[in-house]
């Protein structure tokens, strides 16, 4: 060893990889044997990849995710003539999947991804904005003329506060979010035991259309999403999804648009 | 094709998972991946391994949205929420938490070169492809990936913060 120069770090990362040819790695190994500090380091590498495999291998058990199957599932491709069948394929999988993982997903099968993304969008604005206790609202339910009058201007779609009062939800007021590109409106509801909804509108990219309902939960908290005409229409809260199914129809209905 | 997507699904989310630390964000990343595999099909070129190619779509997806929080002046997604509450037990699971904690203090680009060598197993050459560099640079920025992850280690593993226990 005395004429040899120490092992390259370089070496030991092609080592530890097993990214060298037999021969040379046999001579590294070799090597090895007479270089004390080189051992160490390779040791320390050894013991930190162990560590980031251990910490990452169990999310390869994981449950499938009923979102991610039915991403898998409800694509752009073949939509029509496969969609029935895909969407019985999907329900079954979600059904399965569902029961492992704290997600629970329906109708969201054949729903196009911007329809799941605006959803999202709208679970983390009420996550946001429905905490605030006493600044839930810019523009306050006493002055829903002018509300609707300036969400309508900025996000370029005329609408309206939906009345959901026959549901128990009271209009506190709305707010004008920002999505990267596009102005959001945001309407907040409360009902008499202080518990928030918030409807999301979007002039829709995908121009004007219509689609199914989609559900998504992140923990307690729920979200429908779907299409009516030119709006990206999202509702969220803390409620089951049959609830939401209701208050969902209830908010097509005064959009004037169907869901 | 479709099927041979959800079968990669597990590794593209044990790959986000590295890159963001938040189960969320990672999952819409893997989401967001799918999508966009289906949508551009027809650019796979079936003589690549499929999940080579999902994760070449992936990392770029993760890449731009870095780069969009960035603009946006948002929190950096590296940072992730607190972690959902999972019942501190093992000694074994603090400390792959605490390797999952140290691998966010790495720069994104010698994460992703340390996922995918150390815990996808991919070759040099494959994760050059993967990340459109050369195996070189591969080369220098898992060396210098592996340096800085030792320090934070030894930094973690340190006397004075055993003590508190």
């Amino acid at each position: 060893m005395t004429d040899r120069p120490a092992l390259e770090d370089a070496t030991l990362h092609a080592y530890l990889d097993g990214e060298l040819a037999p021969a040379q790695a046999a001579e590294v190994a070799a090597r090895l044997e007479q270089d004390a500090g080189a051992r160490a380091r390779l040791a320390g590498w050894q013991e930190d990849r162990r560590r980031l495999k251990a910490a990452l291998d169990p999310v390869l058990a994981e449950p499938l995710a009923p979102r991610l199957a039915a991403a898998a599932w409800s694509a752009p491709r073949g939509r029509r003539r496969a969609a029935a069948l895909l969407a019985r394929v999907a329900a079954a999988l979600l059904l399965v999947a569902a029961f492992g993982a704290g997600w629970l997903v329906r109708d969201a099968a054949l729903s196009p991804a911007q329809v799941t993304a605006f959803g999202r969008a709208a679970l983390d604005a009420h996550r946001v904005f429905a905490a605030e206790l006493r600044h839930p609202v810019e523009v306050p339910a006493s002055q829903a003329g002018h509300l609707n009058a300036w969400l309508s201007n900025r996000i370029g779609v005329p609408i309206a506060a939906p009345d959901l009062s026959s549901a128990g939800y009271r209009l506190l007021g709305g707010r004008l979010l920002s999505e990267p590109g596009r102005p959001v409106a945001l309407y907040m509801y409360e009902d008499a035991a202080g518990r928030r909804l918030t409807l999301s509108l979007a002039h829709s990219r995908a121009g004007d259309g219509t689609g199914d309902l989609t559900f998504q939960a992140r923990g307690r908290l729920q979200v429908v999403s779907w299409m009516a005409g030119p709006l990206d229409v999202a509702l969220a809260g803390e409620l089951d999804g049959d609830r939401l199914r209701g208050l969902a129809e209830l908010v097509a209905a005064g959009l004037g648009r169907h869901a | 094709m479709r099927q041979a997507i959800i079968e990669e699904i597990p590794h593209l989310r044990r790959f986000a998972r590295g890159l963001l630390r938040d189960v969320e964000a990672a999952d819409d990343l893997v989401q967001d991946c799918i999508v966009r595999a289906l949508t551009k099909e027809a650019l796979y070129d079936p003589e690549r391994s499929l999940r080579a190619w999902l994760f070449t779509l992936l990392r770029n997806l993760f890449v731009s949205r870095l780069r969009s929080a960035r603009l946006r002046h948002e929190r950096p997604l590296e940072e992730g929420d607190a972690e959902p509450g999972v019942a501190a037990g093992q000694t074994e699971q603090v400390l792959a938490r605490q390797m999952l904690a140290l691998l966010q203090r790495l720069p994104a680009e010698q994460r992703e070169v340390l996922l995918l060598v150390s815990v996808e197993e991919l070759t040099y050459r494959e994760t050059a492809e993967i990340l459109g560099i050369p195996p070189g640079t591969v080369m220098s920025r898992l060396a210098r990936g592996r340096e800085a992850l030792r320090r934070l280690q030894q930094e973690a593993d340190a006397p004075p913060l055993r003590r508190v226990k």
